[in-house]
Formats: structure tokens, C-alpha cells, sequence
């Protein structure tokens, strides 16, 4: 038996060669069939081991990498002719790219027809499999793509396939199915014909009443059950999600949409952006309305918005999810200093868990994997570093066991919009010798993939629409960038809000966090950089002494006027030696987000930024507390990605912020076995171990901590010798 | 700082040398070419392996006028119509890129729009960006200008850059890197400041 075991681990493809012939590119794979199931075969051992050598055989596998239209239709059945069905799901979720559907089924009964008048001839079982094989591609797309086919009122592609089973297949069974999909076009065509007309009379109702016209509709807000908000936004989006088709996101589609032609081109997709807007405006309206509301009053919406994003994220609505917050971030909501400092702590330290969500560092990785890892789950995994939040987190979770509730998902659609149109620009529709590129294709329909199996994640919710719930959303008078500007201002004079409050938001504009890249990737940019630079920009050689710039009058840049001084103006260095660099960027972006400083009651602490310290970029901070992020360090594989966020109170010492860590982690271990270092843009520093955190922390960079077993500390510390230099630390 | 030192505090931040990192945001319409500049400045040869979903996708570790640094470039090509979003993404730019095609006049008159919308959430009067005018390969359906896209960028006061992302590229490394510049070149009201109080950064273990 050792044989097979070894086996089964073989058991994988390899790469073998590229194969060309007239009009395809393949790649050749040799993989290992094992012929006798795994009982079988220990049976046929006990009695005899001499079967043992038919356990197995090496195929060759060709994976088809580029061809014409033909070719690509002949790897629907693969070398033994049965149907390839990774290849038939790939080739029918992206032809549209490179052929009508008309010109796929001609090819297909091109090929059918082909083989068929062969099989009279020598009429071998591998000709008959491919003809079943291509009958059931026919079935397949009819089945998963019916839209191709619903080309009114001639219904062309129908009746060419109805005359080609009456012609080549009759008793397969297509010409049966052809009439029952053209049956059901027709139904839908009278019941569209009929919504329509119903529609424009709903229309013209509706004109006489579109905007509202009393201030009591921001109340009206307050009083609707945050659950009610979240689960209608949820049934509206998981709604318009079904009905996006995937493969109209695809860049050939997508990416070369009409601009001017908003609903013309893929409608679907529009129809969602159109709603994550809707609720993104409404959001931003509800606050700035109502001159005459307090502060404190407008902070009770700012905290529904906060409560219903929250129940979002239980409802695992991304879509509606991201539009709150992204309302929440708008410039004229987000200057409202004022507002934002009237909120409880316990929301702003939701409204910040929340937003890291969407963070786009690293490529967006905080929701790629929240939804990879949330996309099936039957719940969400919600986490806090509130305490109470925390509670009442796991409280939810034993109801929603006890309860069987399984959630849906809905995903924010402008992440794959993105990725498919950065494929789309990255990979070239057709190869060099002119074949269809379906490398490029396969690409796609990885995340096209994503988006079906989503899809089955929306269907499962379980809500019904309520009119009324939407007559209120869609009253709710919206403003232009604009207007919503001019309105924030008057709410809080921009001198107030702006000029004075230069701070930053750790978690929201802090220098980045920087995660480990991977050093082979590092290297390659590296080599490429140096060995590939593009022969086109026309560098003038390094001259120290070049004249300052000044950009205007405006002068073309590049290789035409080649008369770019690259000048070492630069005030910042990025070399090692100035480390200011890196606390200097952004008093610009501190600008812009004053009002999530100082949301507690001392705010003058927070203000005054015109004083000459260091501590200008105070980053996200209350008055007596931090949020801090803190990745963990276990042993020598200490490539822990994650960080979580920890609050950190002004009279936290280190042991207990250590205890709050590993807590955090679910780690066991005593706090004195750990030692707790914050990252500085030019080191580490480590907190004593018996200090309060909150005031030995460097406050002047990104609150970055790193949680670091002592022995291994220890062991780095020694192979140093050049000792520690002592830290003065600016905010001490 | 010892190479030691150096080396160990590599390792330690995962990040090679402590270059600066620059946050670029590309903007401006879709359907503009935002996508094409971005993977040429990345990928250049490596787009058999191009995953858009890997986290250092858009990362570079490059080198401008003599100094390293990592250009961590934001853009949201496919995601125009998400009007609301867009304030989102420009708070968290260091730099930007004011990209429209000379193909397309619309997209050249939205970037006065892109320009007010930047300077108002970074609230400033200035703000380090330049302006690329791409596509300029399709010389006989070039419907803006040199002038034209010369005269705005004056008004605007940024620099001027044409690009073209068709092999062969045209600027595109160098409407990147010249971002970068940009945003070394201006002045900084915190240098004053950094320079009093910069007793911190002498911090090393």
C-alpha cells in the first residue's frame, strides 16, 4: 500500500510544454489518473497484488492558451470527447468579448455537422462522445445564458438552433427545450410590455410630489428602527445584485461603457452604483439639513447612520455598508467638527472599526479577505475593541445560533469592477499572431466566478420590500458636491474647523502601514527597474545644481521639450536621514479630518496646532485615550500580517495593555513573558515595562505596536551590540 | 545609523530602508486610460503573473533622483460612477495624477472639477499634482490640444505632462516619478516645526 499513498501525492498536473498548432496555443500538462477506486483496489490487493500496476496512468492534459473561434469551440470536448466543463464555464461567461452568439453557435453547428459527416464514415465511439458532448454544451448555454438568446421579437439564435435539432439532433431534446425557452421569452415579454406601461403612469404620479418640503424629514429619520434602515437597504441591494449579469462587468463591457450613455451599457451594473449613491447622498443630506438642529442633535444622526452601518455589517451588507461610510467621509460631513465631537466614544470607536473595513491599504486587503472569509459563512465574525460592543456581539452571535438565522451577502461591486478593468488593460485581447487571447479570459473568470458564487450569497436573505420605507428614502431632498460644501460651511465656518485643527487620524490618513512585501517581489521591481527603465522619458542627468522648479508658466513635461530639471529641491529626504519626512506629510490630509480628533469634551488640548510642537500630528486621539494597532510576534515565523486595533486609556499600564493584547489574540500567556514595542519610522521603542502606555507611546508617528516575546527580545537585543541609545520621546 | 542597525531594523518593519512612502492617487474620468498608465508603471514584464488582487499590486519600490522610496498608487478605474467615493480616496493622497484624454474634451473639462474637489478636501490652495494628458498616440483623433492642455495646466499651476501608454510608453514612469518631485518640492509649513521639537527621532533601540 505504500505505493499508493505516495501516489496520491503525486496525484497533481505538471506542466509539461507548450504546444502550437495551426490556429491555437496550448499549454500541455501530464497529470496522473488513478483507474480503480481506493476500495476497489485494496480489495483487488488482498487477492492479488499484481493488479497493483493498473492503479494508475500519466494523461496529457492540453489547456487550450489562445486560438481562433473555431479552436475554441473544439476545446469545449477535450482529447477523449467528453465535455471540458472548466472550459465550457470560462468560454460562455467571456465569448461575448471576442464573438456575437451568433457566431458561436454557427461555429458550434459548423463543428456538430463536421464531425457528424465523419462518424458516417468511420464511425468510431469517440465521434459519437464529442456529438453528445457538444449537444450538451448546447443545453448548458441555454440553460445558464438564456439572455443570449432573448433577442426579440425575430428571436433569430433560437430559430437557427430549432431548425439545426430538426435537421441534425432530432430526439435530442434540444428542439423540445427551444420551444419551452421560447415559450417563457414571450410570457416575459408581455409581462415587461405590461410593467412598463405601468411604470410610466407611476411616473407621472409621481412628479406631483418629489422632493420634500418640511424640515421633519431628517427627524422622521430618527424615528425609523436602525434594523428596519439596514434590512431595506439589504433587500434593495441583494435585489439589484442578483439581477447584475457578471459578465457585463468584464472590462471589454464595463471599461468601455458610453460615458455619456449612463444607462444604456450594462444597466445592471448602473442601477447598483446608482443605489450606493442614492444612500451615500442621503446620508450626507440627513446631516447637513436643518441649519437650526445643535450639535448634539446632529450627532444623534451621525450615530444612526453609525448603529445602522452596524447592523449592515451583521446583515454582512457591504454595498450599503461602504455607502454609509463613505457618506460618513465626505468633505462636508466630515468637517463638522462640532458634530463629530459631540458622538459617544463608543460610536466613534465603531465608526473607525468600521471605516478599516474599506481601508484601502494594501490593495483594498481588509475586504478582500472580510468578504473571502464572510462570503458563504452563515454569519458574520464581528469583533470589537469596545468592551461593550464586544458583548454585545457575542450575545447576537448565541442568538442568531440558537435562532438558525443564516445571513445573505452582499458585496461592494466596485472592487471587482476594478480588478476586471486593471485585467482588462494588463492583458491584451489577442496574441501576436492575431488568436484570441483566452489566457486573458481565464483571468477574468476568476473573478467573474466570485461574483456568481456571490450571487448565490445575496439569494438567501429573506426580506420583503417595504413601499413605505422607500416613498420616505427616496423624499429625502439630496445636494450636489457643491451645495453640500456651501451647506457644511455655514453649519461651521471653515476658519473654525479648519485652519486651527491640523490633526490626523491614525487609522484613517496615518503614514501607512507597512506591511512586509514580499522581498522576491521587491527584487524583481527592483531588477526591473534597473535593468527596463523605459527608454522614453528623456532624464536630464542628475545635476545638483539645477534651478528651482516652478511650475507655472506650465511647460510639457517629457520626452518632447527634454528640458525637465530633476532637481533635489525636495525638502523632504527620503533617505535615511531625515525622519521628519514622514511625520511631514500630511498636515494637508490633518487638515481635512479635525472634526474625529476631539471628540470628548476637552478639546483644547486638540487645537491648538499653531504651537510650535512636534505633536501636530497627533494621531487619532480622544483626550484621555488611543486606539493603537498591534501586530503579534510568535516565535521565529513572525510574519503575522494582521494588527488588531486595541484602546488604549490614559491610565493603561503596560502590563495591562500587554494582558488587553493577548486577550485580543487569544493568546495564553503571562504579560511579563512579553514585551510590548511601538514602530517607528526609524526603529522600535520599547515601553518599560512598568510605564503608562498612554504617555510613554510616541504620539508624533502612526500608533504601531508590535507585541514581541521577551526571549526573543532578548536574543535580538544581544546580537546588537551596539546597545540601545537612549529615546527622548517628543510627546513625554 | 550602523548597517547593522539598519539591516536588523529592515527586518523588523518589513520595509526595505524606511523610504518614504508617497500615497499617489490617479483621477479623472473613466475610460480615460487611468488603468493603462498604472500597469504600465507596474507590471511592465511581469502581466502573465498580473493578479489585481495581491496586496502589493500597486506597490513600487523605486528610485527618484537618487532617492528610494515606495510609491503606493491608489486607482479606481472601473469605480468612476461612484461619485460619492471619490472625496474618500483624495483625503488619503500625498499626490495625485490628473489624467484625461486628449481624445475626449469632456474628460479634459472634468479636471478643473477634479483639481477644486482636491484642493477643498485637502483644504489648501496648492496641492502637489500634475496634470497627464494620455492617449497622445492617437494623433488623428487628438481632439485637445497641447495648447489647450498647456494653458489650463497654467491656470491650474501644475505641471504638464503628456502620456501614452501604447508600447511604446510615452512619460509614464516619468508623470509618476514627476508627482513624486512634486511633492518634495513643496514647502513645508511643519519643517520649522520638525526642526524644534525633533528630539524623537533619535529613538533607536
Amino acid at each position: 500500500m505504500e505505493t499508493t499513498s505516495t501516489e496520491q501525492q503525486d496525484d497533481a498536473s505538471r506542466f509539461w510544454r507548450e504546444e502550437k498548432e495551426t490556429g491555437a496555443v496550448y499549454n500541455a500538462f501530464l497529470k496522473k489518473v488513478t483507474y480503480l477506486s481506493q476500495t476497489r483496489l485494496e480489495d483487488e490487493n488482498e487477492k492479488n497484488s499484481e493488479f497493483s500496476h493498473l492503479m494508475w496512468e500519466t494523461h496529457k492534459v492540453r489547456v487550450i492558451k489562445a486560438g481562433t473561434l473555431e479552436k475554441l469551440v473544439e476545446s469545449l470536448t477535450n482529447t477523449r470527447g467528453e465535455m471540458d466543463s472548466s472550459h465550457v464555464n470560462i468560454f460562455l461567461a467571456t465569448y461575448r468579448t471576442f464573438a456575437t452568439p451568433q457566431q458561436v453557435l454557427e461555429t458550434l453547428i459548423e463543428r456538430y455537422v463536421q464531425l457528424r459527416s465523419q462518424t458516417k464514415e468511420e464511425k468510431t465511439e469517440f465521434h459519437e462522445q464529442q456529438l453528445r458532448s457538444l449537444k450538451s454544451v448546447i443545453f448548458v448555454w441555454l440553460d445558464s445564458y438564456p439572455e443570449d438568446f432573448h433577442v426579440g421579437p425575430e428571436y433569430t439564435c433560437l430559430h437557427r438552433l430549432e431548425q439545426f435539432a430538426h435537421d441534425y439532433a432530432p430526439g435530442s431534446g434540444i428542439g423540445r427545450k427551444v420551444k419551452e425557452v421560447l415559450a417563457g421569452f414571450r410570457q416575459q415579454d408581455v409581462e415587461l410590455a405590461a410593467k412598463q406601461l405601468e411604470y410610466s403612469f407611476s411616473l407621472s404620479e409621481g412628479n406631483g410630489h418629489p422632493v420634500d418640503t418640511d424640515s421633519s424629514k431628517s427627524l422622521a429619520l430618527l424615528e425609523i428602527s436602525c434594523r428596519k434602515i439596514a434590512e431595506q437597504l439589504t433587500c434593495r441591494d441583494a435585489g439589484l445584485f442578483l439581477r447584475v449579469i457578471p459578465h457585463h462587468c468584464l472590462g471589454a463591457v464595463w471599461s468601455r461603457r458610453d460615458k455619456q450613455g449612463t444607462a444604456t451599457d450594462a444597466p445592471s451594473i448602473q442601477a447598483t452604483i446608482q443605489q450606493f449613491n442614492n444612500v451615500s447622498l442621503r446620508v450626507i443630506a440627513t446631516l447637513l439639513k436643518t441649519r437650526e438642529l445643535k450639535s448634539s442633535q446632529r450627532a444623534k444622526v451621525l450615530q444612526k447612520w453609525i448603529t445602522i452601518a452596524q447592523d449592515l455589517r451583521e446583515l454582512k451588507n457591504f454595498s450599503s455598508l461602504k455607502a454609509i461610510i463613505t457618506g460618513l467621509q465626505s468633505h462636508a460631513v466630515y468637517r463638522l467638527r462640532k458634530t463629530w465631537s459631540a458622538l459617544s466614544k463608543d460610536s466613534m470607536v465603531l465608526f473607525e472599526e468600521l471605516s478599516e473595513i474599506f481601508s484601502v491599504e494594501n490593495n483594498q486587503l481588509n475586504s478582500r479577505e472580510l468578504l473571502m472569509k464572510e462570503a458563504t459563512a452563515k454569519f458574520p465574525d464581528l469583533d470589537s475593541q469596545s468592551k461593550s460592543l464586544k458583548r454585545k456581539n457575542l450575545q447576537k452571535r448565541r442568538s442568531w445560533i440558537d435562532n438558525g438565522i443564516v445571513q445573505g451577502t452582499v458585496p461592494y461591486l466596485g472592487t471587482f469592477l476594478t480588478d476586471l478593468t486593471m485585467i482588462d488593460s494588463a492583458c491584451p485581447d489577442t496574441t501576436e499572431e492575431g488568436l484570441i487571447n483566452f489566457e486573458k479570459r481565464r483571468k477574468e473568470f476568476e473573478v467573474i466566478a466570485q461574483i456568481k458564487l456571490l450571487q448565490v450569497a445575496a439569494s438567501i436573505y429573506n426580506i420583503s420590500e417595504d413601499e413605505r420605507f422607500w416613498r420616505w428614502f427616496n423624499s429625502i431632498r439630496t445636494y450636489s458636491d457643491t451645495e453640500s460644501h456651501e451647506l457644511s460651511c455655514s453649519l461651521e465656518p471653515p476658519s473654525e474647523s479648519s485652519a486651527k485643527i491640523k490633526k490626523k487620524s491614525a487609522s484613517l490618513n496615518g503614514p501607512p502601514f507597512r506591511r512586509r512585501v514580499s522581498a522576491a517581489k521587491l527584487y524583481a521591481c527592483f531588477a526591473c527597474k534597473s535593468r527596463f527603465s523605459e527608454p522614453n522619458i528623456s532624464r536630464s542627468p542628475k545635476s545638483p545644481a539645477a534651478p528651482p522648479y516652478e511650475p507655472p508658466p506650465a511647460e510639457c513635461l517629457g520626452n518632447k521639450p527634454s528640458k525637465i530639471d530633476n532637481s533635489k529641491l525636495g525638502l523632504f529626504s527620503c533617505g535615511s536621514e531625515d525622519r521628519n519626512s514622514i511625520a511631514s506629510i500630511p498636515d494637508t490630509i490633518a487638515a481635512s479630518i479635525g472634526p474625529l480628533l476631539s471628540h470628548s469634551s476637552s478639546t483644547s488640548s486638540v487645537i491648538s496646532s499653531d504651537s510650535d510642537t512636534p505633536s501636530t500630528h497627533t494621531p487619532f486621539k480622544s483626550s484621555d485615550s488611543y486606539v493603537i494597532k498591534v501586530s503579534m510576534e510568535t516565535g521565529q515565523n513572525d510574519t503575522t500580517h494582521v494588527y488588531k486595533s486595541i484602546m488604549l486609556m490614559n491610565s493603561d499600564h503596560t502590563q495591562v495593555v500587554i494582558e488587553k493584547i493577548l486577550e485580543k489574540y487569544g493568546v495564553d500567556g503571562r504579560p511579563d513573558q512579553f514585551c510590548l514595542l511601538q514602530l517607528l519610522p526609524d526603529g522600535e521603542l520599547l515601553i518599560p515595562e512598568r510605564a503608562n502606555v498612554f504617555y510613554a507611546l510616541n504620539n508624533s508617528v502612526d500608533l504601531k505596536f508590535i507585541l514581541r516575546s521577551r526571549r526573543d527580545y532578548d536574543q535580538g537585543k544581544d546580537k546588537r551590540k551596539t546597545g540601545r541609545r537612549s529615546g527622548k520621546k517628543s510627546s513625554v | 545609523m550602523s548597517a547593522q542597525e539598519n539591516l536588523n531594523m529592515t527586518s523588523k518593519s518589513g520595509h526595505p530602508d524606511n523610504a518614504r512612502t508617497y500615497k499617489l492617487v490617479v483621477v479623472g474620468d473613466g475610460g480615460v486610460g487611468k488603468s493603462a498608465l498604472t500597469i504600465q508603471f507596474f507590471q511592465k514584464l511581469f502581466v502573465v503573473d498580473y493578479d489585481p488582487t495581491i496586496e502589493d499590486s500597486y506597490l513600487q519600490y523605486t528610485e527618484v533622483d537618487s532617492e528610494w522610496c515606495m510609491l503606493d498608487v491608489l486607482d479606481t478605474a472601473g469605480q468612476e460612477e461612484f461619485s460619492a467615493m471619490r472625496e474618500q480616496y483624495m483625503r488619503k493622497g500625498d499626490g495625485f495624477l490628473l489624467v484625461y484624454s486628449v481624445t475626449d474634451p469632456q474628460s479634459f473639462e472634468n479636471i478643473a472639477n477634479f483639481h477644486t474637489q482636491i484642493l477643498r478636501v485637502k483644504d489648501r490652495d496648492t496641492f502637489p499634482m500634475i496634470m497627464a494628458a494620455n492617449k497622445v498616440d492617437l494623433i488623428h483623433q487628438r481632439e485637445v490640444s497641447e495648447e489647450q492642455g498647456l494653458t489650463l495646466a497654467g491656470q491650474l499651476k501644475v505641471p504638464y505632462i503628456e502620456t501614452s501608454a501604447k508600447d511604446p510608453p510615452l512619460n509614464v514612469d516619468l508623470a509618476f516619478h514627476e508627482v513624486v518631485r512634486v511633492i518634495r518640492r513643496q514647502p513645508s509649513p511643519k519643517k520649522k516645526k520638525a526642526r524644534g521639537g525633533g528630539g524623537w527621532r533619535c529613538t533607536v533601540l
